[in-house]
């Protein structure tokens, strides 16, 4: 899921980082909503505030508006900025690096908000702050590792790309179009595992509360995990796979009374008749695996 | 450019706009404390109507009849107040005409969400349209027979 990077990403790739990623997104947004009236995962509408607010001479509100939307950036920008400056030193960790970060964040949320929060202003303002970091980052790191395809935070551009999409395949040429067919599918699944998310936000709040975002830290924490346990399970069941499949041990070739007693005989022409003859032959097990 | 020149670009920015923010911030006063202190109710309007009969017999008279005030407020909890007096330590002392009651406040959101909460854990959420030193606006859902959204209008 995090392993790849840019092109060498599947659908299948893209698939799974998108769908749990917009889960995630979606349940950190209603939260968000639940507990602080304020949405964390999209900064669209906060535009449109900073706007309303600037007009109205409301400067309070135009700073914390600034504010929120700066820290998505400083999100997104961290995140990219770590996939990008420290691939050399391994190429999931520069991808799990931001994940980690957003789990750390989420969880500072979580731990904060059940065991010191007094619901001031100034609590919930730093609060919302945090999760707009955190979705920066994870906004930052589906979008710069899959080449600006997978965006799961918001689904604005989704639906448009959505509506585009559904229109084209009302013309067969476009039905067909492989690559076409498939942005589509990646954009359906982020929708409705946002929506999934959002809903499950929605039930689980009033039981959990501030526990919610345990929740979310351990669906971060699979998305961390996936390709650690999906390569160790393959290496598993590549060496078991190897170990079924190798060859037996190369036997002495069986040779008949005649040809061992011109091997025991000295060479006359300078040539060996055995080897003479094993080498007109097909190149033997052993070889083709040195070649390969 | 090398990543080790970058660094304290990058960090340079960051303060920047850490310090700038903090600044501002500084010089703004928040919602929290200019709630604070005596507010007098002054109207009940309704910014949305449901029925074309609604809009006409609203424009008749500006604010809502004491009746349909009445009926209104028996949904909700500080109906009957007409003096509304914010404490910094978070408490709200609602004075009626016959009632004295002491709930809590709180704010929400970025400052824009009123939450009152009542003895009985009752909470009401409310709209903090607009506040100034002089004026505070506040508006909530109703879903009564007149539906629409009404606004609270206070002064000091």
């Amino acid at each position: 899921m995090l392993r790849r990077y840019s092109h060498r990403r599947t659908l299948n790739d893209n698939l799974r980082l998108g769908t749990l990623m917009a889960f995630i997104a979606g349940m950190v947004n209603v939260a968000s909503f639940l507990i602080f009236f304020s949405f964390s995962s999209n900064v669209t509408g906060y535009f449109a505030i900073f706007a309303a607010e600037m007009t109205k001479g409301d400067y309070y509100q135009v700073l914390m508006v600034i504010g929120w939307i700066f820290l998505f950036f400083a999100g997104s920008f961290t995140s990219n900025f770590i996939v990008i400056h420290f691939r050399r030193r391994g190429q999931y960790t520069a991808h799990a690096v931001p994940v980690i970060l957003e789990m750390g964040c989420l969880l500072i949320v979580g731990l904060y908000g059940q065991f010191v929060y007094q619901e001031t202003l100034r609590e919930t303002e730093v609060l919302l702050a945090i999760m707009f970091f955190a979705m920066g980052l994870q906004n930052g790191l589906t979008a710069g590792i899959s080449n600006f395809a997978v965006k799961t935070t918001h689904l604005t551009g989704a639906t448009t790309d959505l509506g585009i999409l559904l229109s084209m395949f009302t013309k067969e040429k476009f039905r067909n179009n492989t690559e076409l067919v498939n942005k589509a599918k990646l954009i359906a699944s982020t929708f409705f595992a946002f929506i999934t998310g959002a809903l499950t936000a929605g039930l689980i709040y009033p039981g959990l509360q501030f526990g919610i975002f345990y929740v979310v830290c351990i669906l971060l924490m699979l998305v961390v995990l996936y390709d650690v346990i999906y390569v160790g399970l393959l290496r598993l069941v590549l060496t078991l796979g190897t170990k079924r499949l190798s060859p037996t041990p190369p036997s002495i070739p069986h040779r008949t009374t005649a040809q061992r007693r011109a091997l025991t005989k000295p060479f006359v022409s300078g040539k060996d008749p055995a080897h003479e003859k094993a080498s007109a032959g097909p190149p033997s097990r052993c070889e083709e695996t040195t070649v390969r | 450019m090398k990543i080790k020149s970058m660094w304290p670009v990058c960090v340079l920015l960051i303060l920047v706009t850490l310090v700038g923010f903090a600044w501002a911030k500084s010089h703004v006063s928040g919602p929290e404390q200019m709630i604070v202190g005596t507010w007098s109710e002054q109207s009940w309007e309704y910014e949305k109507v449901s029925t074309p009969a609604d809009k006409q017999r609203l424009k008749d008279r500006d604010t809502i009849a004491q009746s349909v005030k009445d009926q209104l407020g028996k949904h909700l909890m500080i109906h009957s107040a007409e003096t509304w007096k914010f404490h910094p330590d978070g408490t709200l002392t609602l004075e009626g005409p016959h009632t004295v009651k002491v709930i809590r406040w709180k704010l929400k959101g970025r400052g824009h969400i009123l939450e009152l909460e009542h003895r009985d854990h009752t909470v009401e959420h409310y709209n903090l349209t607009a506040l100034t030193n002089e004026q505070m606006i506040l508006n909530f859902d109703s879903d009564m027979q007149v539906k629409g959204i009404a606004k609270l209008t206070f002064h000091r």
